[in-house]
């Protein structure tokens, strides 16, 4: 008591000692709000993966050279050898005590092409000349051979327009010859008589004109979209509906539907409506260029509008700008937006237009053929169930959100790998062929074969083939027994996942199963990098700030037992130990320190309530994701206080050690003649 | 090569990593030739002019192709298709017969356009690159005429001696704006102006695709009643995955071909 006395005393009489309690009451003031944060975003990252798809844990195979990733990098999707047999070691992960579920799946890219406008706008008419003959049908294909007419005079109109930028093209007097045979009448008059032949002319030598299309990429989750909806408690139907048990299809991510399929013109005054959000106007030379690109986009979405559409769309525009006008100024006119009319007309698009629109290419309940361009595989027609996205995990620009799901059969078939039943008919077609896996070995130099064949005479007509149907469902048996690469382990509420780790290698090595666990953290790749950022920089920073702290502090201790040598001289000399004025002495520290890190943490943690307390907005969609959600709330434990507490007293501690030692290491005579002087 | 065509070439290149590349590298010709003829230009054209005319049909070609292939995994598939071509106007079609899944899908080219057809959905895609055909990695140029002396450009490359045979070795490089599968090709040709092995490669010089040509059929064109050299059996090898095809080339028919046929609404009514 006495000694604890005597350290009171002590630092009270000592006011410079006080610098190394405030240090450490603004060390504890830093790193205690930076510890709550970033635990708040370790935990955002952690739900945001495992509600999304990751699952607290993932299962795959051992023997696979790489490990499963949730969304698929540059290099394509992670090489794994498939489980010998998912339905077993579906039923063995979930015997597991605390597994609430196991979803198959496996990441992929696939493309869907989509040609240029005219592309789509012949495909329609050729999609009319299919139906059956009819009054009705050939009064549509009338129409729509008008309509098509008028389209070819406007890239006529900029096929000059290009041929003034490139004059001297090799390519152009041909094009220019071809596009005046088609909008000429006599084409017009063949078109009436014969449709496909024209159609053929048409598509043949002018829709390239337009463009050659593009190829988009959708990032999928091969799954069963209907288990998947059930275990991730983030998913959000948006539209359309979830596949029936044991179809196939496609969900689309809702931001893989907005960027990828909707109108450009449509999207981009989203991207304004964003832009104003936080604060942009049409002062601004970003949003200025927007507004000129949807004006310079007309004729091509013009040029997407079917007769029908085209005239709705006037009589509506009519109706909203108050006067009458040709279809082009009329759009013209409510496009030039500017502050003053933006929100009003963005809410008439919306309202008023987008009826009129093909505002999205493809709708749900319609077919979308993918295809995997790195691979040699076939196409693979999938129907558009609906849309989808990850609740509170950013909006239409969101990465996560612009993942797809599509059925398990799909997902194999985009990946090369076949079906059972593929397979079959694939072993007996090369038995029917007369071929055999020998025969593909590797020949060095050898002289061919030269064998004398007769050409065979005309047969009969190539053969009608049946059309199959775009696969609708499939049987859960195929579903689940066929191949499976990996599985997402969705535990029961308050069960801890390194428990689970435990038991399941446990039953792993007992039997004997090929099988491997990766957490959450290995499966978001870069999202869970983020984590692993933000905790090395805290690392970083709190450990520049433990030896910026111990350093002061150790020179102010240091100097401040210089400065009592003579009073440790005369304590020594009226009988106390040194051991008594060691312990002092770090007494003094460990005060300094515990009431300077108490002090600094409370603070610490009333600035963040009071600043942050009440939640951080997050407008950014990735950061959304990285954060748990659109608002950031700071979780404050009694837990951080503790550590940081417990930290800076260990660092005061440590920087005392020296100046106590030395301290108390000064002989009594030494001491007091040092007093003397 | 278009730049159009050129890009998934490259993106493919890019993704290739091959042994074979160390062991046959692209590199320019006469460093390795033991033997080079030192063939002029000239006769270096001349002499591929000649194997194309050996393999081009003058009358119209429809035959029946059977594919077998063996993915990297051990996988098998079976394709059987369709094909009918027109030399003289470079019209070009497939139609996928077997097996029942890809039944009725095609390729149509006609002049420079290709389009895919999917006739699940009854879609047409017009095609920006020079695809793969029927999930297999034989390609377009497999089944058409050949064409080495107008698209590329000949090096020699000397001689190679393998069982007392003496093959020869040509280095060729895609012609600036000319369509081709592979941009650079190496052939190993023997005496009677048979080739025995090719290798295509990216614009990199990384190796895409090793065929061997075990075997010609020896037909008689009715229209020029001379003896035409077509591909009997080949077999390809991707570089990438090690995937391999036996490629069949059956029931050859020279005759006219109704002009109909290199039309989409052909192809159409074939899928009922």
């Amino acid at each position: 008591m006495t000694l604890l006395l005597l350290t009171l005393q002590g630092v009270l009489a000592r006011r410079r000692s006080w610098w190394v309690g405030l240090l450490a009451a603004g060390a504890a003031a830093l790193l205690t709000p930076s510890l709550a944060l970033v635990e708040t975003i370790h935990d955002g990252t952690r739900r945001s993966l495992i509600e999304s798809g990751a699952g607290h844990l993932q299962v795959y195979h051992s023997g696979s050279p790489e490990t499963p990733v949730l969304l698929t990098g540059p290099g394509g999707a992670p090489e794994l050898v498939p489980f010998e047999d998912f339905p077993a070691t579906e039923a063995l992960v979930r015997s597991v005590e605390g597994v609430q579920d196991v979803v198959p799946m496996e990441a992929g890219t696939a493309s869907v092409f989509r040609g240029n406008y005219l592309d789509e706008k012949l495909a329609a008419v050729r999609a009319v000349t299919r139906e059956p003959a009819s009054e009705a049908r050939d009064a549509r294909l009338g129409r729509l051979a008008e309509d098509l007419r008028r389209t070819l005079e406007r890239v006529a109109h900029d096929e000059r327009q290009r041929e003034q930028a490139f004059a001297g093209d090799v390519g152009l007097p041909e094009d220019r010859r071809t596009l005046e045979a088609v909008t000429a009448d006599a084409f017009w008059v063949r078109f009436r008589t014969n449709p496909e032949a024209a159609l053929e002319y048409l598509e043949e030598r002018v829709a390239k004109l337009a463009g050659e299309g593009e190829s988009l990429s959708l990032d999928y989750l091969g799954t069963d979209p209907v288990q998947f909806a059930r275990a991730f408690p983030r998913f959000e139907l948006l539209s359309g509906e979830l596949p029936p048990p044991g179809s196939r299809g496609i969900l689309l991510g809702q931001a893989a539907y907005e960027q990828n399929f909707k109108l450009p013109i449509a999207l981009r005054l989203d991207e304004l409506r964003r832009e104003r959000e936080h604060g942009g106007s049409f002062a601004d030379e970003r949003l200025k260029t927007q507004v000129e690109r949807n004006l310079a986009e007309l004729p091509d979405l013009l040029s997407r509008l079917d007769v029908e559409r085209a005239s709705a769309l006037r009589a509506t525009l009519v109706r909203v700008l108050g006067h009458e006008g040709e279809l082009e100024p009329l759009l013209r006119e409510f496009l030039s937006v500017e502050d003053g009319t933006f929100d009003t007309r963005y809410r008439l698009f919306y309202d008023e237009l987008a009826p009129h629109l093909p505002l999205y290419r493809v709708r749900p309940g319609e077919t979308l053929t993918l295809r995997n361009r790195l691979l040699s595989a076939a196409n693979v027609p999938v129907r558009v169930w609906g849309t989808f996205r990850f609740r509170g995990l950013g909006g239409d620009t969101s990465q996560v959100n612009s993942t797809c799901l599509v059925d398990l059969v799909s997902a194999r078939l985009l990946a090369g790998r076949q079906t059972r039943e593929q397979q079959e008919e694939a072993r007996a077609l090369v038995a029917a062929f007369g071929m055999s896996k020998e025969q593909l070995s590797a020949d060095t130099l050898g002289r061919p074969m030269i064998v004398d064949v007769e050409p065979q005479a005309p047969g009969a007509e190539a053969p009608v083939l049946e059309r199959s149907e775009v696969a609708g469902s499939v049987s859960d048996e195929e579903l689940r027994a066929g191949s499976v690469l990996h599985a997402a382990i969705v535990l029961r509420p308050g069960t801890s996942a390194e428990d689970v780790t435990v038991r399941l290698q446990r039953l792993v090595a007992e039997r004997k199963q090929p099988l491997a666990i990766v957490s959450w953290e290995e499966v978001g790749g870069l999202f869970s990098g983020v984590v692993g950022i933000s905790q090395l920089v805290l690392g970083v920073f709190a450990a520049l700030l433990a030896f910026f702290v111990l350093l002061v502090a150790t020179g102010t201790l240091l100097l401040l037992a210089k400065e009592r040598v003579g009073e440790v001289g005369t304590l020594r000399a009226m009988g106390m130990q040194r051991r008594e004025v060691f312990s002092s002495l770090l007494l003094e520290g460990l005060v300094l320190g515990g009431v300077g890190g108490l002090l600094g943490s409370g603070l610490g943690a009333a600035l963040l309530l009071g600043l942050a307390g009440g939640g951080i907005p997050v407008s950014d969609d990735m950061l959304q994701f990285a954060l748990g959600g659109a608002v950031l709330v700071p979780q404050l434990a009694v837990g951080h206080i503790l550590w940081v507490v417990a930290g800076v007293l260990g660092v005061v501690m440590v920087a005392s050690l020296v100046p106590a030692w030395r301290g108390s290491s000064v002989p009594p005579v030494v001491a007091m003649r040092r007093r003397e002087d | 090569m278009k730049p159009s065509a050129r890009l998934p070439v490259l993106l493919v290149a890019l993704l290739v990593q091959v042994p074979v590349l160390a062991a046959e590298p692209a590199k320019a010709p006469a460093a390795d030739s033991k033997a080079a003829t030192g063939a002029s230009r000239e006769e270096l054209v001349a002499y591929l002019a000649r194997i194309d005319k050996r393999m081009t049909f003058t009358s119209d070609y429809k035959g029946t192709v059977r594919i077998m292939g063996l993915s990297k995994q051990n996988s098998e598939t079976a394709v059987e298709i369709h094909v009918y071509r027109r030399d003289k106007t470079r019209d070009l079609l497939f139609m996928t017969t077997k097996p029942k899944y890809m039944a009725g899908s095609g390729y149509l080219r006609v002049g420079n356009n290709l389009w895919e057809y999917e006739p699940t959905v009854g879609q047409w895609t017009r095609s920006t690159m020079r695809a793969n055909i029927s999930g297999t990695f034989t390609c377009e140029a497999d089944f058409e005429r050949s064409r080495l002396a107008e698209a590329y450009e000949p090096k020699d490359e000397g001689t190679e001696v393998v069982d007392g045979v003496t093959y020869r070795k040509l280095f060729l490089t895609g012609k600036p704006g000319t369509e081709v599968s592979f941009p650079l090709l190496r052939l190993w040709v023997d005496p009677d102006l048979n080739i025995v092995k090719r290798i295509g490669y990216a614009p990199s010089g990384k190796p895409l695709r090793t065929d061997i040509v075990r075997g010609y059929q020896r037909i008689k064109d009715p229209l020029t009643n001379e003896f035409v050299y077509h591909y009997k059996e080949v077999m390809e090898e991707e570089a990438e995955e090690g995937s391999r095809v036996l490629v069949r080339y059956d029931e050859v028919v020279l005759a006219p071909l109704d002009p109909s046929i290199f039309t989409k609404s052909w192809l159409e009514s074939r899928s009922r």
